[in-house]
């Protein structure tokens, strides 16, 4: 800003009046009085300067009002009053100029316009243009289980006049008003995510949006992503934004246990698994037994209960008849877990009022070599049970078409005579675990089983665990066809071909021979298949340090090591491979003696 | 005594509940209709409480869908403490399958007692009985004179050839008494060393020469078509060694 040795107005000038470093101001007064300073020019020390005659009216450029006298102190009001520029540099009313006196009391001063200066503004504006990409949501947190979330983006261009007085150069410049436009862009938008994690994962690129997935994170450590969307904008000008991405870490482990073996695809541990299928209707409960349900083989194991196929607590679809609750504020969205405590209690399972097909599950360990601390990794498995969950129509409908001559289950069956059989369906047909149901369009349970020998009625046989019975030990060669049925409905029909015990065996070894010896099958057959379970990688044990595959047995394997809860022996439920029973810690209740067929130690 | 000495056997303490217990894979090919046979040694161990009473149930597996197929029950074990064996025969049905499983199944009524080991399971299928003929002493036969007639039968002729009356190839090698390979195939003058043929459930000869050429087929072939054996013929030649020769059938698709 100039000083203004030689101050000239035109009409309608805007001017910046300046004492020493203080302008003059609309609001910088005390009871109408001009009595303190601005320091920095602003919209209210601006003034307006219209001529009149010699002198000038000074208009504030904000308010309106005008610059006036009254006494020896200067006031802003409403009536104009009629200021005079000299040929010199003074700003007077009369013979009087102004000035300031360094209190911030502003006064009248014959001389005083040696320190008065006057800054011309004049009034410019200019425009400006901003593009605008922003995601939404502009941040992610996922959480550790599989999920996604769609991100749309938001594309702008905002066109904004700018008014503003500027004085000198570089100019001293005093805002005004802006006036903004927005248009809203639909141009294309491609994106990339990058993360050093792999469990991420851009998909269905639909209508501009984009959806980042997250497999389930199975490890302790949080996981990031940078999603970046870019797109071009009418006026060739590219655009990004991003949106953070972050995992939270898993608070349960999954490990592969004693075996070392692969997890399985779905990250859990891999382990022998008894599948088991369960019929259901719709809003209806029903209990999910355990292998060994009662009795002692079942305290002091590790229990997780959870939904299959999201790895994941089934929240209140699964309810037990004991507390579940070990670690539940670490690891209570991953299932209810109980570990080495007592009786597991019974569980059951709930159908939502519409049928959905689910797959729910409990992993059950013997073993202790679990991690526990602000996090839980699991203990080597001894086996999982899976209950595959299906709509009790579908039995229904099976079962329907099931009469005359058609049974829903065909079995032949080869048994030797003088011996108790034990027959059964593939499913229990009685009691809590029934899945057999008539009626497709409201599925009800079976009623009323009917086992027969031929064409005899067996009356009353005694069921064994709701689906196996005993029938009368038949002591000559014959077939003899047995059926269940119930609510006219053919279930399971079994021929039992009786051959001679001597020619089928069980027959005990005596002097080396039973029925056949393995040299006379070699010779007579053409072999294409034997297991002997002679591993010869297991050390000099008495036991095999590892599992058979995991598809082929439904028990759990005992490892025969310290990981054992209380040093326990093989227990129900419970395989191990061993060369004799001679001496083993197991000898309480085996008989000693048996071997290996090939021969032991 | 079956398996290696100081192996290992399968000992199961069971479960309470009647279930599943192993469900081992025969990694063996069947055929189907093959008549298989099952040597299994099942030992009850337990001291006390319930006998063990398993089911050997053999199932087929088509497209991971398992199909029973047949099975044995031991029955409430009589013999405790010791070894004792199971041998039974099936019929494979006409299905083919994937592969086959033999599972085991605890038939028990309690976990009280129910002890039980199994070891040397084996899996047998018959062996195609042969029959040689000689015609006529090789070293005075004269060209294209039948020296000698090897014949293969088969336990089920409907499936040894020949499935669901579809084509079926045989493949075939000539040996030498050391098991060289010899390049004989005089019946499709093939110059590999396997030979090769593809028969049809049901075609005549005539139709057979016109689907394969005449070299394919000969006359003698009549006595195979819908029969359950199948002859080979040993011309005489000066290619043929004095001797004697061994014929060998390779499977059928």
């Amino acid at each position: 800003m100039a000083a203004s040795a030689a101050i000239s107005f035109s009409n309608g000038d805007t001017v910046a009046i300046k004492f020493y470093y203080y302008y003059l101001g609309s609001e910088s007064t005390v009871n109408g009085n001009v009595t303190s300073g601005i320091t920095a020019p602003a919209v209210s020390t601006l003034w307006v300067v219209t001529s009149i005659g010699t002198g000038w009216h000074i208009k504030n450029l904000q308010t309106g009002k005008y610059l006036t006298r009254s006494g020896n102190s200067l006031q802003v009001g409403t009536t104009a009053t009629v200021w005079t520029i000299y040929a010199g540099d003074r700003l007077r009313d009369g013979t009087r100029g102004i000035t300031c006196d360094f209190s911030g009391v502003w006064a009248l001063k014959n001389n005083g316009g040696d320190i008065l200066s006057i800054d011309k503004y004049t009034k410019a504006h200019t425009t400006t243009v901003e593009r605008s990409l922003v995601l939404s949501p502009a941040s992610m947190t996922f959480p550790m289980s599989a999920s996604s979330q769609e991100f749309t983006p938001t594309a702008t261009t905002t066109t904004t006049a700018h008014y503003y007085y500027t004085c000198g150069t570089p100019g001293t410049d005093i805002q005004l008003a802006s006036e903004s436009t927005t248009v809203t862009n639909a141009e294309p938008v491609s994106y990339e995510l990058t993360s050093s994690y792999t469990g991420f994962s851009l998909t269905n690129l639909v209508n501009r949006n984009a959806t980042v997935n997250a497999t389930k994170n199975t490890t302790t450590g949080s996981k990031t992503a940078t999603l970046t969307a870019t797109s071009t904008f009418p006026d060739g000008i590219v655009v990004t934004a991003q949106a953070a991405i972050t995992q939270s870490s898993a608070t349960f482990i999954h490990k592969r246990g004693a075996s070392g073996r692969a997890l399985q695809p779905n990250g859990m541990q891999s382990v022998h698994t008894l599948n088991e299928v369960v019929y259901m209707k719709a809003g209806t409960t029903r209990i999910l037994g355990l292998p060994v349900p009662t009795g002692g083989g079942y305290q002091r194991q590790y229990y997780r209960w959870y939904d299959y196929d999201t790895d994941l607590d089934a929240g209140a679809a699964l309810t037990h008849t004991t507390t579940y609750n070990y670690m539940q504020a670490q690891i209570g969205t991953y299932g209810d877990f109980m570990i080495h405590g007592y009786d597991p209690g019974i569980t059951s399972y709930t159908m939502p009022s519409t049928f959905v097909k689910k797959r729910m599950a409990v992993d059950v360990s013997r073993n202790t070599d679990y991690v526990a601390s602000n996090t839980f990794t699991e203990p080597t498995l001894s086996y999982r049970v899976i209950y595959d969950i299906r709509n009790a129509s579908e039995m229904a409908t099976a079962l329907s078409s099931c009469s005359g001559d058609t049974f829903l289950e065909e079995y032949t069956i080869v048994a030797p005579t003088g011996t108790t059989i034990s027959i059964g369906p593939k499913y229990k047909y009685t009691g809590e675990g029934n899945n057999y149901f008539v009626n497709a369009s409201d599925p009800t349970l079976i009623t009323t089983p009917q086992w027969k020998a031929g064409s005899t009625v067996i009356t009353n046989p005694t069921v064994i665990d709701s689906r196996l019975i005993q029938p009368p030990v038949i002591t000559t060669p014959q077939t003899v066809v047995y059926t269940l049925t119930a609510n006219s409905r053919n279930i399971a029909r079994f021929t039992v071909i009786y051959k001679d015990l001597a020619t089928v065996g069980p027959v005990r070894e005596t002097s080396g021979k039973a029925i056949i010896t393995n040299d006379e099958l070699d010779e007579r057959y053409t072999l294409v298949a034997k297991r002997t379970f002679d591993y010869t990688d297991g050390g000099t044990g008495n036991y095999y340090p590892n599992p058979l595959p995991w598809d082929e047995v439904t028990y759990g394997f005992d490892y025969r090591t310290s990981i054992r809860y209380g040093a326990a022996t093989t227990d129900w439920g419970e395989y191990n491979l061993m060369r004799t029973t001679t001496g083993c810690d197991m000898s309480g209740w085996l008989y000693s003696g048996v071997e290996n067929r090939g021969g032991c130690c | 005594m079956g398996g290696a000495a100081n192996g290992y056997f399968f000992y199961v303490d069971a479960s309470e509940r009647p279930s599943k217990v192993a469900d081992l894979k025969i990694d063996g090919d069947l055929c189907p209709g093959t008549t298989i046979y099952f040597s299994a040694w099942v030992a009850d161990l337990a001291t006390s409480g319930n006998r063990a009473n398993l089911n050997f149930k053999v199932s087929g597996v088509r497209g991971g869908v398992e199909e029973d197929i047949s099975m044995f029950t031991t029955g409430v074990m009589q013999v405790v403490g010791a070894w004792s064996q199971m041998f039974f025969d099936l019929q494979l049905n006409e299905e083919r399958y994937d592969e086959y499983r033999l599972r085991i199944i605890n038939n028990g009524a309690s976990a009280s007692g129910n002890d039980f080991a199994i070891d040397d399971i084996r899996v047998y299928i018959s062996k195609p009985p042969t029959m040689s003929f000689q015609a006529i002493l090789a070293c005075v036969a004269k060209e294209d004179e039948i020296v000698a007639v090897l014949r293969a039968d088969y336990d089920n002729p409907a499936y040894a050839w020949s499935v669901g009356n579809e084509e079926a190839t045989f493949y075939y090698q000539w040996q030498d008494e050391y098991g060289n390979v010899l390049n004989l195939n005089y019946l499709n003058e093939m110059t590999s060393s396997y030979g090769q043929i593809k028969l049809t459930h049901g075609l005549t000869i005539e139709q057979l020469a016109a689907k394969y050429g005449a070299d394919y087929v000969y006359t003698s072939l009549q006595e195979y078509l819908g029969t359950a054996s199948f002859y080979v013929y040993i011309y005489s030649g000066s290619t043929l060694a004095n001797g004697g020769f061994s014929f060998a059938v390779y499977g059928a698709n």
